[in-house]
C-alpha cells in the first residue's frame, strides 16, 4: 500500500513586489521590484497511515506552506504531491471531506453563533449523518471538556476554549488525516494538557493520521514518533526524534547545588554553562555517572540534577551549524 | 439540490444572529430602503420636466424600473457580500473557506445574507406593481410568466457580473470599486430605456456585458413598445445572457482560485 502523504521535489515560490525607496523607484522607472521567495524549497517526505509527525522548524521556514499545499489551498510552484491517492489542489472539495485542519490562529467556527450550532452547521457542509455527529461530539465534550461553554457564541469564547472548540470541529467528521497548526498556541498548562491527551486518543483509538506543528516542543515530545524539521523552506531531518538528539549529542545538563557558592567547576568533558548562587549548570556530553562522581570528589554538593535537552535546544543546535 | 439545502441552513444562521439586534435591524432596513426611495424620486423627477423619455411614458419607465431595481436587489440580497472578499484575501481568512468540502463559491455567497436588503426588493416589487395596475396590464399567464423569468434572468445576470468582478481581486485585490460601479451604474443603466443611450454603450451593454438584457426588451414587449418586426425571441434575450454569464463566472472563480496565496501564517 503506498503512503498517505506523498510530497516529491515539492516547492512553492512567494513573489513579493517590494515599492523600494523614491530613488530606487526613480531609477527603476516605478516599477515595483520583483523577489522572488522560495518559502518551502525542494522537499520529499512519505507519511503512512496512523503516523503522528511532527512538522518543526523556525519562524518563517515553511511549514503552513506546505500544509497549505497539502491541503489544497495553495498550488505548489514545482514538485508533486498527492494525498490519500488525491492531488489536492485539483481535487480539494474530495480531499477535504478526509481531511481535518486547525489553523491556531483561524478558526472554523460561526462567530455570531454557539458553539452548538456551529457542530450543526458544520455536520452539514461534511454531511455527516445526524446520529454520528452526536455520538462524536458526546466523546469531545467528554474529552475536551467543552460543555460549560457549549451554548455561548463563539465571539465570547477565551482563547483556549475556542481552540478547544476549533478541535473538536476538525475531528467532527472522522478524518482519516488531520493536520494542526499549532494548535496549543495561547493555552493554559491544564488546557495543553486535555489536548494532548485528546490527540494521543485520536491518534491510537481512530488510527487518525496526525501532523503537528508547534513551536511548544513539549507538544511534539509527548505526542510524535517522528519528526520532520524544516528550516529555510529545506527539510534537514526526517527520523525518529530520539535519532535526532542521539545526532546532535545528548548535550544532558546537570545541576549542581553546592553548600557554598564556589568559583565555576572545572572538569574534562563539560563546560559551566550558567550559574546561579551556589547553583551551576553543567553541559557534557558523556557518561553522566562519570560526571556526577567527578563532581562529588571536586565539591561539597547538598543536590544534584540531570536536565534532559528540550527538542527546542536540539533544534536550535542543528540550526546553529 | 443539496447544496440548495445546505445555502438555506446557513444563510438563516446568519439571518438569526442579524435579527438579534433589532432595532438595529430596523434601522438598517430604513436606510436601504431610503437609499432605493432616492432612485425612484429621481425618475419622478425627470418626468415632471418631460412627459415621454424615448417614447415611454413615466409609467411605462416605472415598470422597467421596478423590474429592474427588483432583479438588482434580488442580487444583491445574494451575492452582495462578496465585496468583503477582498478583505479576506488580504486576512488570509479566505483559507477556512478552502478546507471546506464544498465549491468555495457556494460557502462565500451562503457567508451571508444581508436581511436588510429585503425592504430594497419590496419598495422594488411595490412600484412595478402599482406601475403595472395603473397601466391596466392585467394578469395574463403568459406575461406573468415573462416578468418571473425576466426577474430569475435579471438577478442571475447583475449577480454573475458581481462573481466575475470579486473573482478578479484575487489578482488585483483593489478593483472591487470598478465592480461596484459597473453593478451599481448597471442599476441605474438598466431603468431607463435602452434607446435614450448612445449606439455605442447600447452595443456594450447588450453584447459585452449584458446588462442591457436584464430588463429592457421583455418590458418593452410587455408595455406593448415593442416595435412590430421585431422577433420574439428577443423578448428572452435575458436568458443567453444569464447562462452564458453564469458560465463565464463559474470558471473565472475557478481559475481565481487556484491564484491564491493567502497570507504567511
Ligand atoms: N502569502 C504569502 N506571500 C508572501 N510570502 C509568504 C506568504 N506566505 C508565506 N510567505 C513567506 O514564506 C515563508 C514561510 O512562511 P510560513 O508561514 O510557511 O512559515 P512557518 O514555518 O509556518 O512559520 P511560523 O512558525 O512563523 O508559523 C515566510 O518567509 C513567509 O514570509
Ligand atoms: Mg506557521
Amino acid at each position: 500500500m503506498s503512503a498517505l502523504v506523498e510530497a516529491e521535489h515539492l516547492a512553492k515560490t512567494f513573489v513579493r513586489r517590494q515599492r523600494g525607496g523614491l530613488r530606487q523607484g526613480l531609477r527603476r522607472g516605478l516599477r515595483p521590484v520583483r523577489a522572488e521567495h522560495r518559502a518551502v524549497d525542494d522537499v520529499s517526505f512519505e507519511i503512512a497511515e496512523g503516523e503522528f509527525v511532527g512538522y518543526l522548524g523556525p519562524n518563517g521556514a515553511g511549514k503552513s506552506t506546505t500544509i497549505k499545499m497539502l491541503t489544497g489551498i495553495l498550488v505548489p510552484s514545482s514538485g508533486r504531491v498527492q494525498v490519500a491517492g488525491l492531488d489536492p489542489s485539483r481535487q480539494r472539495v474530495e480531499l477535504a471531506r478526509r481531511v481535518g485542519v486547525v489553523f491556531g490562529q483561524r478558526t472554523q467556527l460561526w462567530w455570531d453563533l454557539p458553539l452548538r450550532d456551529s457542530y450543526e452547521l458544520l455536520r452539514h457542509v461534511y454531511r455527516v449523518p445526524a446520529a454520528d455527529a452526536a455520538s462524536q461530539l458526546d466523546r469531545f465534550v467528554d474529552l475536551l471538556d467543552l460543555g460549560a461553554f457549549l451554548d455561548t457564541p463563539v465571539r465570547q469564547l477565551s482563547l483556549g476554549q475556542r481552540m478547544r472548540g476549533d478541535l473538536a470541529a476538525a475531528f467532527l467528521h472522522r478524518p482519516s488525516l488531520v493536520y494542526l497548526d499549532e494548535p496549543t498556541i495561547g493555552l493554559d498548562v491544564v488546557a495543553k494538557a486535555a489536548v494532548r491527551r485528546f490527540l494521543a486518543a485520536e491518534n491510537a483509538e481512530q488510527g487518525t493520521t496526525i501532523v503537528l506543528t508547534s513551536h511548544d516542543l513539549a507538544d511534539v515530545e509527548r505526542l510524535c514518533r517522528r519528526a520532520l524539521v524544516i528550516d529555510h523552506g529545506r527539510l534537514v531531518h526526517d527520523g525518529a526524534l530520539a535519532d535526532l538528539v542521539a545526532r546532535l549529542g545528548s548535550g544532558r545538563t546537570l545541576v549542581v547545588t553546592t553548600v557554598d557558592p564556589v568559583p565555576p567547576i572545572e572538569l574534562p568533558g563539560t563546560e559551566v554553562v550558567r550559574t546561579d548562587g551556589p547553583k551551576q549548570w553543567l553541559r557534557f556530553d558523556g557518561n553522566p555517572a562519570a560526571v556526577i562522581a567527578a563532581v562529588a570528589a571536586a565539591v561539597d554538593v547538598v543536590d544534584l540534577t540531570i536536565e534532559e535537552p528540550s527538542v527546542e535546544q536540539v533544534i536550535a543546535r542543528l540550526f546553529a551549524r | 439540490m443539496d447544496d440548495a439545502r445546505l445555502y438555506l441552513r446557513l444563510v438563516s444562521g446568519r439571518a438569526r444572529s442579524q435579527l438579534q439586534y433589532r432595532w438595529g435591524f430596523v434601522f438598517d432596513v430604513l436606510g436601504a430602503t431610503l437609499v432605493g426611495a432616492l432612485d425612484l424620486v429621481a425618475v419622478l423627477v425627470l418626468f415632471s420636466n418631460i412627459a415621454v423619455m424615448d417614447g415611454w411614458s413615466a409609467l411605462e419607465v416605472c415598470v422597467l424600473f421596478g423590474v429592474a431595481q427588483t432583479a438588482f436587489a434580488l442580487a444583491d440580497l445574494l451575492v452582495g457580500h462578496l465585496d468583503r472578499l477582498p478583505v479576506e484575501l488580504r486576512a488570509g481568512t479566505f483559507d477556512t473557506v478552502l478546507l471546506q468540502p464544498r465549491s468555495s463559491l457556494l460557502l462565500m455567497i451562503a457567508s451571508d445574507f444581508s436581511v436588510r436588503r429585503v425592504g430594497q426588493v419590496a419598495l422594488s416589487l411595490a412600484v412595478l406593481a402599482v406601475a403595472w395596475t395603473r397601466l391596466g396590464l392585467g394578469v395574463a399567464l403568459l406575461d406573468v410568466a415573462l416578468v418571473t423569468l425576466t426577474l430569475v434572468t435579471g438577478t442571475v445576470i447583475f449577480a454573475a457580473i458581481w462573481v466575475i468582478g470579486a473573482a478578479t481581486t484575487f489578482w488585483t485585490i483593489d478593483t472591487m470599486e470598478l465592480t461596484n460601479s459597473l453593478t451599481y451604474g448597471g442599476r441605474q443603466l438598466t431603468s431607463y430605456p435602452l434607446g435614450i443611450y448612445h449606439a455605442w454603450l447600447r452595443r456594450f451593454v447588450v453584447f459585452v456585458v449584458p446588462l442591457g438584457c436584464v430588463a429592457y426588451f421583455p418590458v418593452r414587449h410587455l408595455v406593448g413598445l415593442e416595435p412590430a418586426s421585431t422577433s420574439p425571441l428577443v423578448r428572452l434575450a435575458g436568458v443567453p445572457a444569464a447562462a452564458g454569464l453564469v458560465v463565464v463566472a463559474g470558471f473565472v472563480w475557478r481559475a481565481a482560485v487556484r491564484t491564491y496565496r493567502g497570507t504567511g501564517s
